[in-house]
């Protein structure tokens, strides 16, 4: 089959109606694109009177916030809103959640009061009220899907989501639930920094090995691709899912609470409000030597890019270092590579590009915007696959998938950096005599043993025939989807007895649920 | 509790161990040229992949069946080690036997490299070695030869693993 589907610049009848939209689900922000058949572009979420009371530049980054005031949720530039006035009735970066337990780091390092629930598992708790990340993340997927389809005119509900390259296969799943709660026919799931390069690719014509440097609000990726031709092949990708512009700013909040002397411990509210003012001095930084930082509880003080070069300096090195591992693992050198794509809010913070460009020893790219490309590059996938496209993406699973065996052993079965979709087939046999039943503990991760690797799911073969330790055969086949995501499958040759399990996804929102809750926003 | 079943020589049928090469196009061979071998794998993902079947679901359906074992394949073919694997298993040779000399021999060579009498670069050389005698082993279709250059080839592989590395965990 031919490549290409489409002749690049023919029109078809249909090029202006927008089918498939492109959705960047980000920590900080998110955004809606959509691509015609001509030209990707991004649409307005805010309403006019919510820029104006916002005073916005732009019309396209919805804030990823969810608020809760007096029994009522609200999101996006509504919660944004909240968050001037009550920051913490305002939940942030719920998407470092995705996929979550209570018991991980993730969970014990949110700035938030969460619950671990009977049946839900882990939730936000707003004043008693219980959320799982999950729903949150439908509640603002709902938003956009609204505000996209009012800026449109028409409803759309084909899309493409983006992820970060490193969510494991637990926060993938709760992101695809989120989206199909929300109303959402998920065409696929794309990792962020490889939708930032097929914007490159496509919308500025680059061939060649790139690197995709990508440090958003909650999450750091490096990603390698080489594109040749229209094919987009992904070749290594590593990262760290709690590692982004959030750790500065905490970084410059601990520093802050060195120097300034405090009579009395600030409130919650008062910390809340000198985090935002920080967060937003940070970013003013980027244009400015340096920013007055007002505070509610103590003199106002100044902050300088030199300050903030040192909270970002440990950041940005671990960031480098994740990014030296997979050049080193798929025996790349710098110099081996045409370019450098900058994607991400957070890769904005003064000083870091220069860092970057320091360790690639060349410029990086940048001619189009780090916050956008994302979602650009999620539209453009979207369109080519409901209406065909003249490029092909050829994506790897990061993580390696494995089983449990004895000894709390794990066994990969599919290893890092796989090419996506595939499957694995690997026979398992029993431990001691007249087994009746065989647990099947599917793990993901690097490590070798099961305390060092994320549990993803367990389940039992039960009814094993009588037989001896060794005797039985047990086939077990992992399929990985084109999305990254996982269906387990045993089976017991002898009987011919199947079970079968995909991984779950965590408790979520039904899109009415979600409408009633949003009717504030 | 659940054991891996390694050892046994039905864990992979015959018409499994061949059906790799089969998918390149190529007869059970050892020498595969790895550049030759990347360059035939995305020939077949561009071929196979099943957003090119984006109009025709049940074709879509069977190219990501078909596209997911040529993954299987490659990653079988890539690796020296496993694709020396399926060549025992078709002669019906995996486990390979063990050379109770080669054992010996094997033995010495990882007291002198743990003793320093023996340098990292001499057991790379020694490793280049056995690998050319496996590969032409395999040519000459010399089975014993053969598995004698696996043992070999594999052990000075594991003296070279560092600790460190094989401990490797990440933090999360």
């Amino acid at each position: 089959m031919a490549l290409s589907i489409q002749e690049p610049g023919s029109s078809t009848p249909s090029a202006s109606k927008i089918l498939a939209l492109g959705i960047d689900l980000g920590t900080t922000h998110s955004l809606v694109a959509a691509f015609d058949g001509h030209k990707t572009r991004l649409l307005p979420l805010c309403t006019p009177t919510e820029q104006e009371a916002l005073q916005l530049k732009a019309r396209f980054l919805m804030p990823s916030l969810v608020g809760h005031k007096d029994g009522q949720f609200c999101a996006g530039f509504k919660a944004r809103l909240l968050q001037q006035q009550e920051p913490h009735k305002v939940a942030h970066s719920i998407k470092r959640l995705m996929g979550a337990s209570f018991d991980d780091e993730a969970a014990r390092t949110y700035p938030w009061p969460l619950k671990d629930d009977a049946t839900q598992g882990l939730c936000l708790d707003f004043d008693g009220t219980l959320q799982t990340p999950t729903a949150l993340a439908t509640l603002l997927l709902t938003l956009l899907k609204q505000r996209a389809e009012t800026a449109l005119g028409y409803t759309v509900s084909k899309a493409v989501i983006t992820t970060p390259a490193y969510f494991d296969e637990r926060a993938r799943t709760a992101t695809r639930k989120a989206a199909e709660d929300a109303g959402f026919d998920v065409l696929r799931l794309i990792s962020e920094p490889t939708a930032a390069a097929l914007a490159y690719g496509l919308d500025e014509g680059l061939e060649g090995l790139y690197g995709v440097y990508d440090l958003g609000g909650g999450t750091f990726d490096f990603s390698l691709l080489s594109m040749q031709k229209g094919v987009f092949n992904v070749q290594g990708t590593g990262g760290d899912t709690l590692l982004g512009g959030d750790d500065i700013d905490k970084a410059l909040y601990q520093q802050t609470q060195q120097s300034v002397q405090n009579a009395n411990t600030p409130t919650r509210a008062q910390q809340n409000a000198l985090r935002l003012r920080l967060k937003a001095a940070k970013e003013a930084l980027f244009e400015q030597e340096e920013v007055t930082v007002e505070a509610d509880d103590a003199p106002a003080f100044v902050l300088s890019r030199k300050v903030l070069q040192q909270c970002a300096a440990p950041l940005i090195t671990q960031t480098l270092q994740l990014t030296k591992d997979v050049l080193d693992e798929a025996r790349v050198d710098t110099k081996a590579l045409q370019g450098i794509i900058l994607v991400g809010g957070a890769t904005r913070t003064f000083g870091l590009r220069q860092k970057v460009e320091s360790f690639f020893k060349q410029p990086t790219l940048s001619s189009l915007d780090a916050d956008h490309v994302v979602a650009m590059g999620a539209a453009r996938q979207a369109h080519a696959l409901v209406c065909g496209g003249n490029h092909l993406l050829l994506d790897i699973t990061p993580l390696t998938l494995g089983l449990e065996t004895m000894g709390g052993a794990v066994e990969p079965l599919i290893k890092r950096n796989t090419r996506i979709p595939t499957r694995a087939t690997q026979t398992f046999t029993t431990a001691q005599n007249n087994q009746k039943a065989l647990r099947i503990h599917v793990l993901q991760g690097e490590g070798k043993t099961v305390d060092t690797c994320r549990s993803l799911a367990h389940f039992d073969l039960c009814d094993l025939p009588p037989l001896d330790a060794g005797q039985a055969r047990i086939k077990v086949t992992f399929a990985l989807d084109r999305d990254g995501l996982l269906t387990v499958s045993a089976e017991e040759k002898t009987t011919g007895r199947t079970q079968k399990v995909a991984i779950k996804p965590s408790y979520g929102l039904s899109l009415d649920m979600a409408k009633k809750l949003l009717t504030a926003s | 509790m659940m054991r891996k079943n390694d050892s046994l020589n039905e864990n992979v049928g015959l018409q499994d161990s061949q059906k790799p090469f089969q998918l390149f196009g190529l007869e059970p061979t050892f020498d595969i040229d790895e550049t030759w071998l990347e360059d035939q794998f995305l020939k077949r993902q561009i071929e196979l992949h099943p957003d090119q079947f984006y109009q025709e679901p049940a074709a879509q359906k069977e190219a990501e069946t078909s596209f997911a074992e040529v993954v299987q394949a490659y990653e079988t073919l890539k690796n020296p080690k496993s694709r020396a694997r399926l060549l025992f298993q078709q002669k019906g040779l995996w486990p390979v036997p063990h050379d109770p000399d080669v054992l010996d021999e094997l033995l010495e060579i990882e007291e002198d490299y743990a003793k320093g009498t023996l340098s990292a670069n001499d057991v790379a050389e020694r490793t280049h070695e056995a690998f050319d005698a496996l590969t032409e082993a395999f040519a000459e279709d010399d089975l014993h030869a053969a598995g004698t250059a696996f043992m070999v080839w594999n052990a000075l592989i594991r003296i070279q693993t560092p600790k460190a590395q094989e401990q490797q965990t990440l933090s999360h």
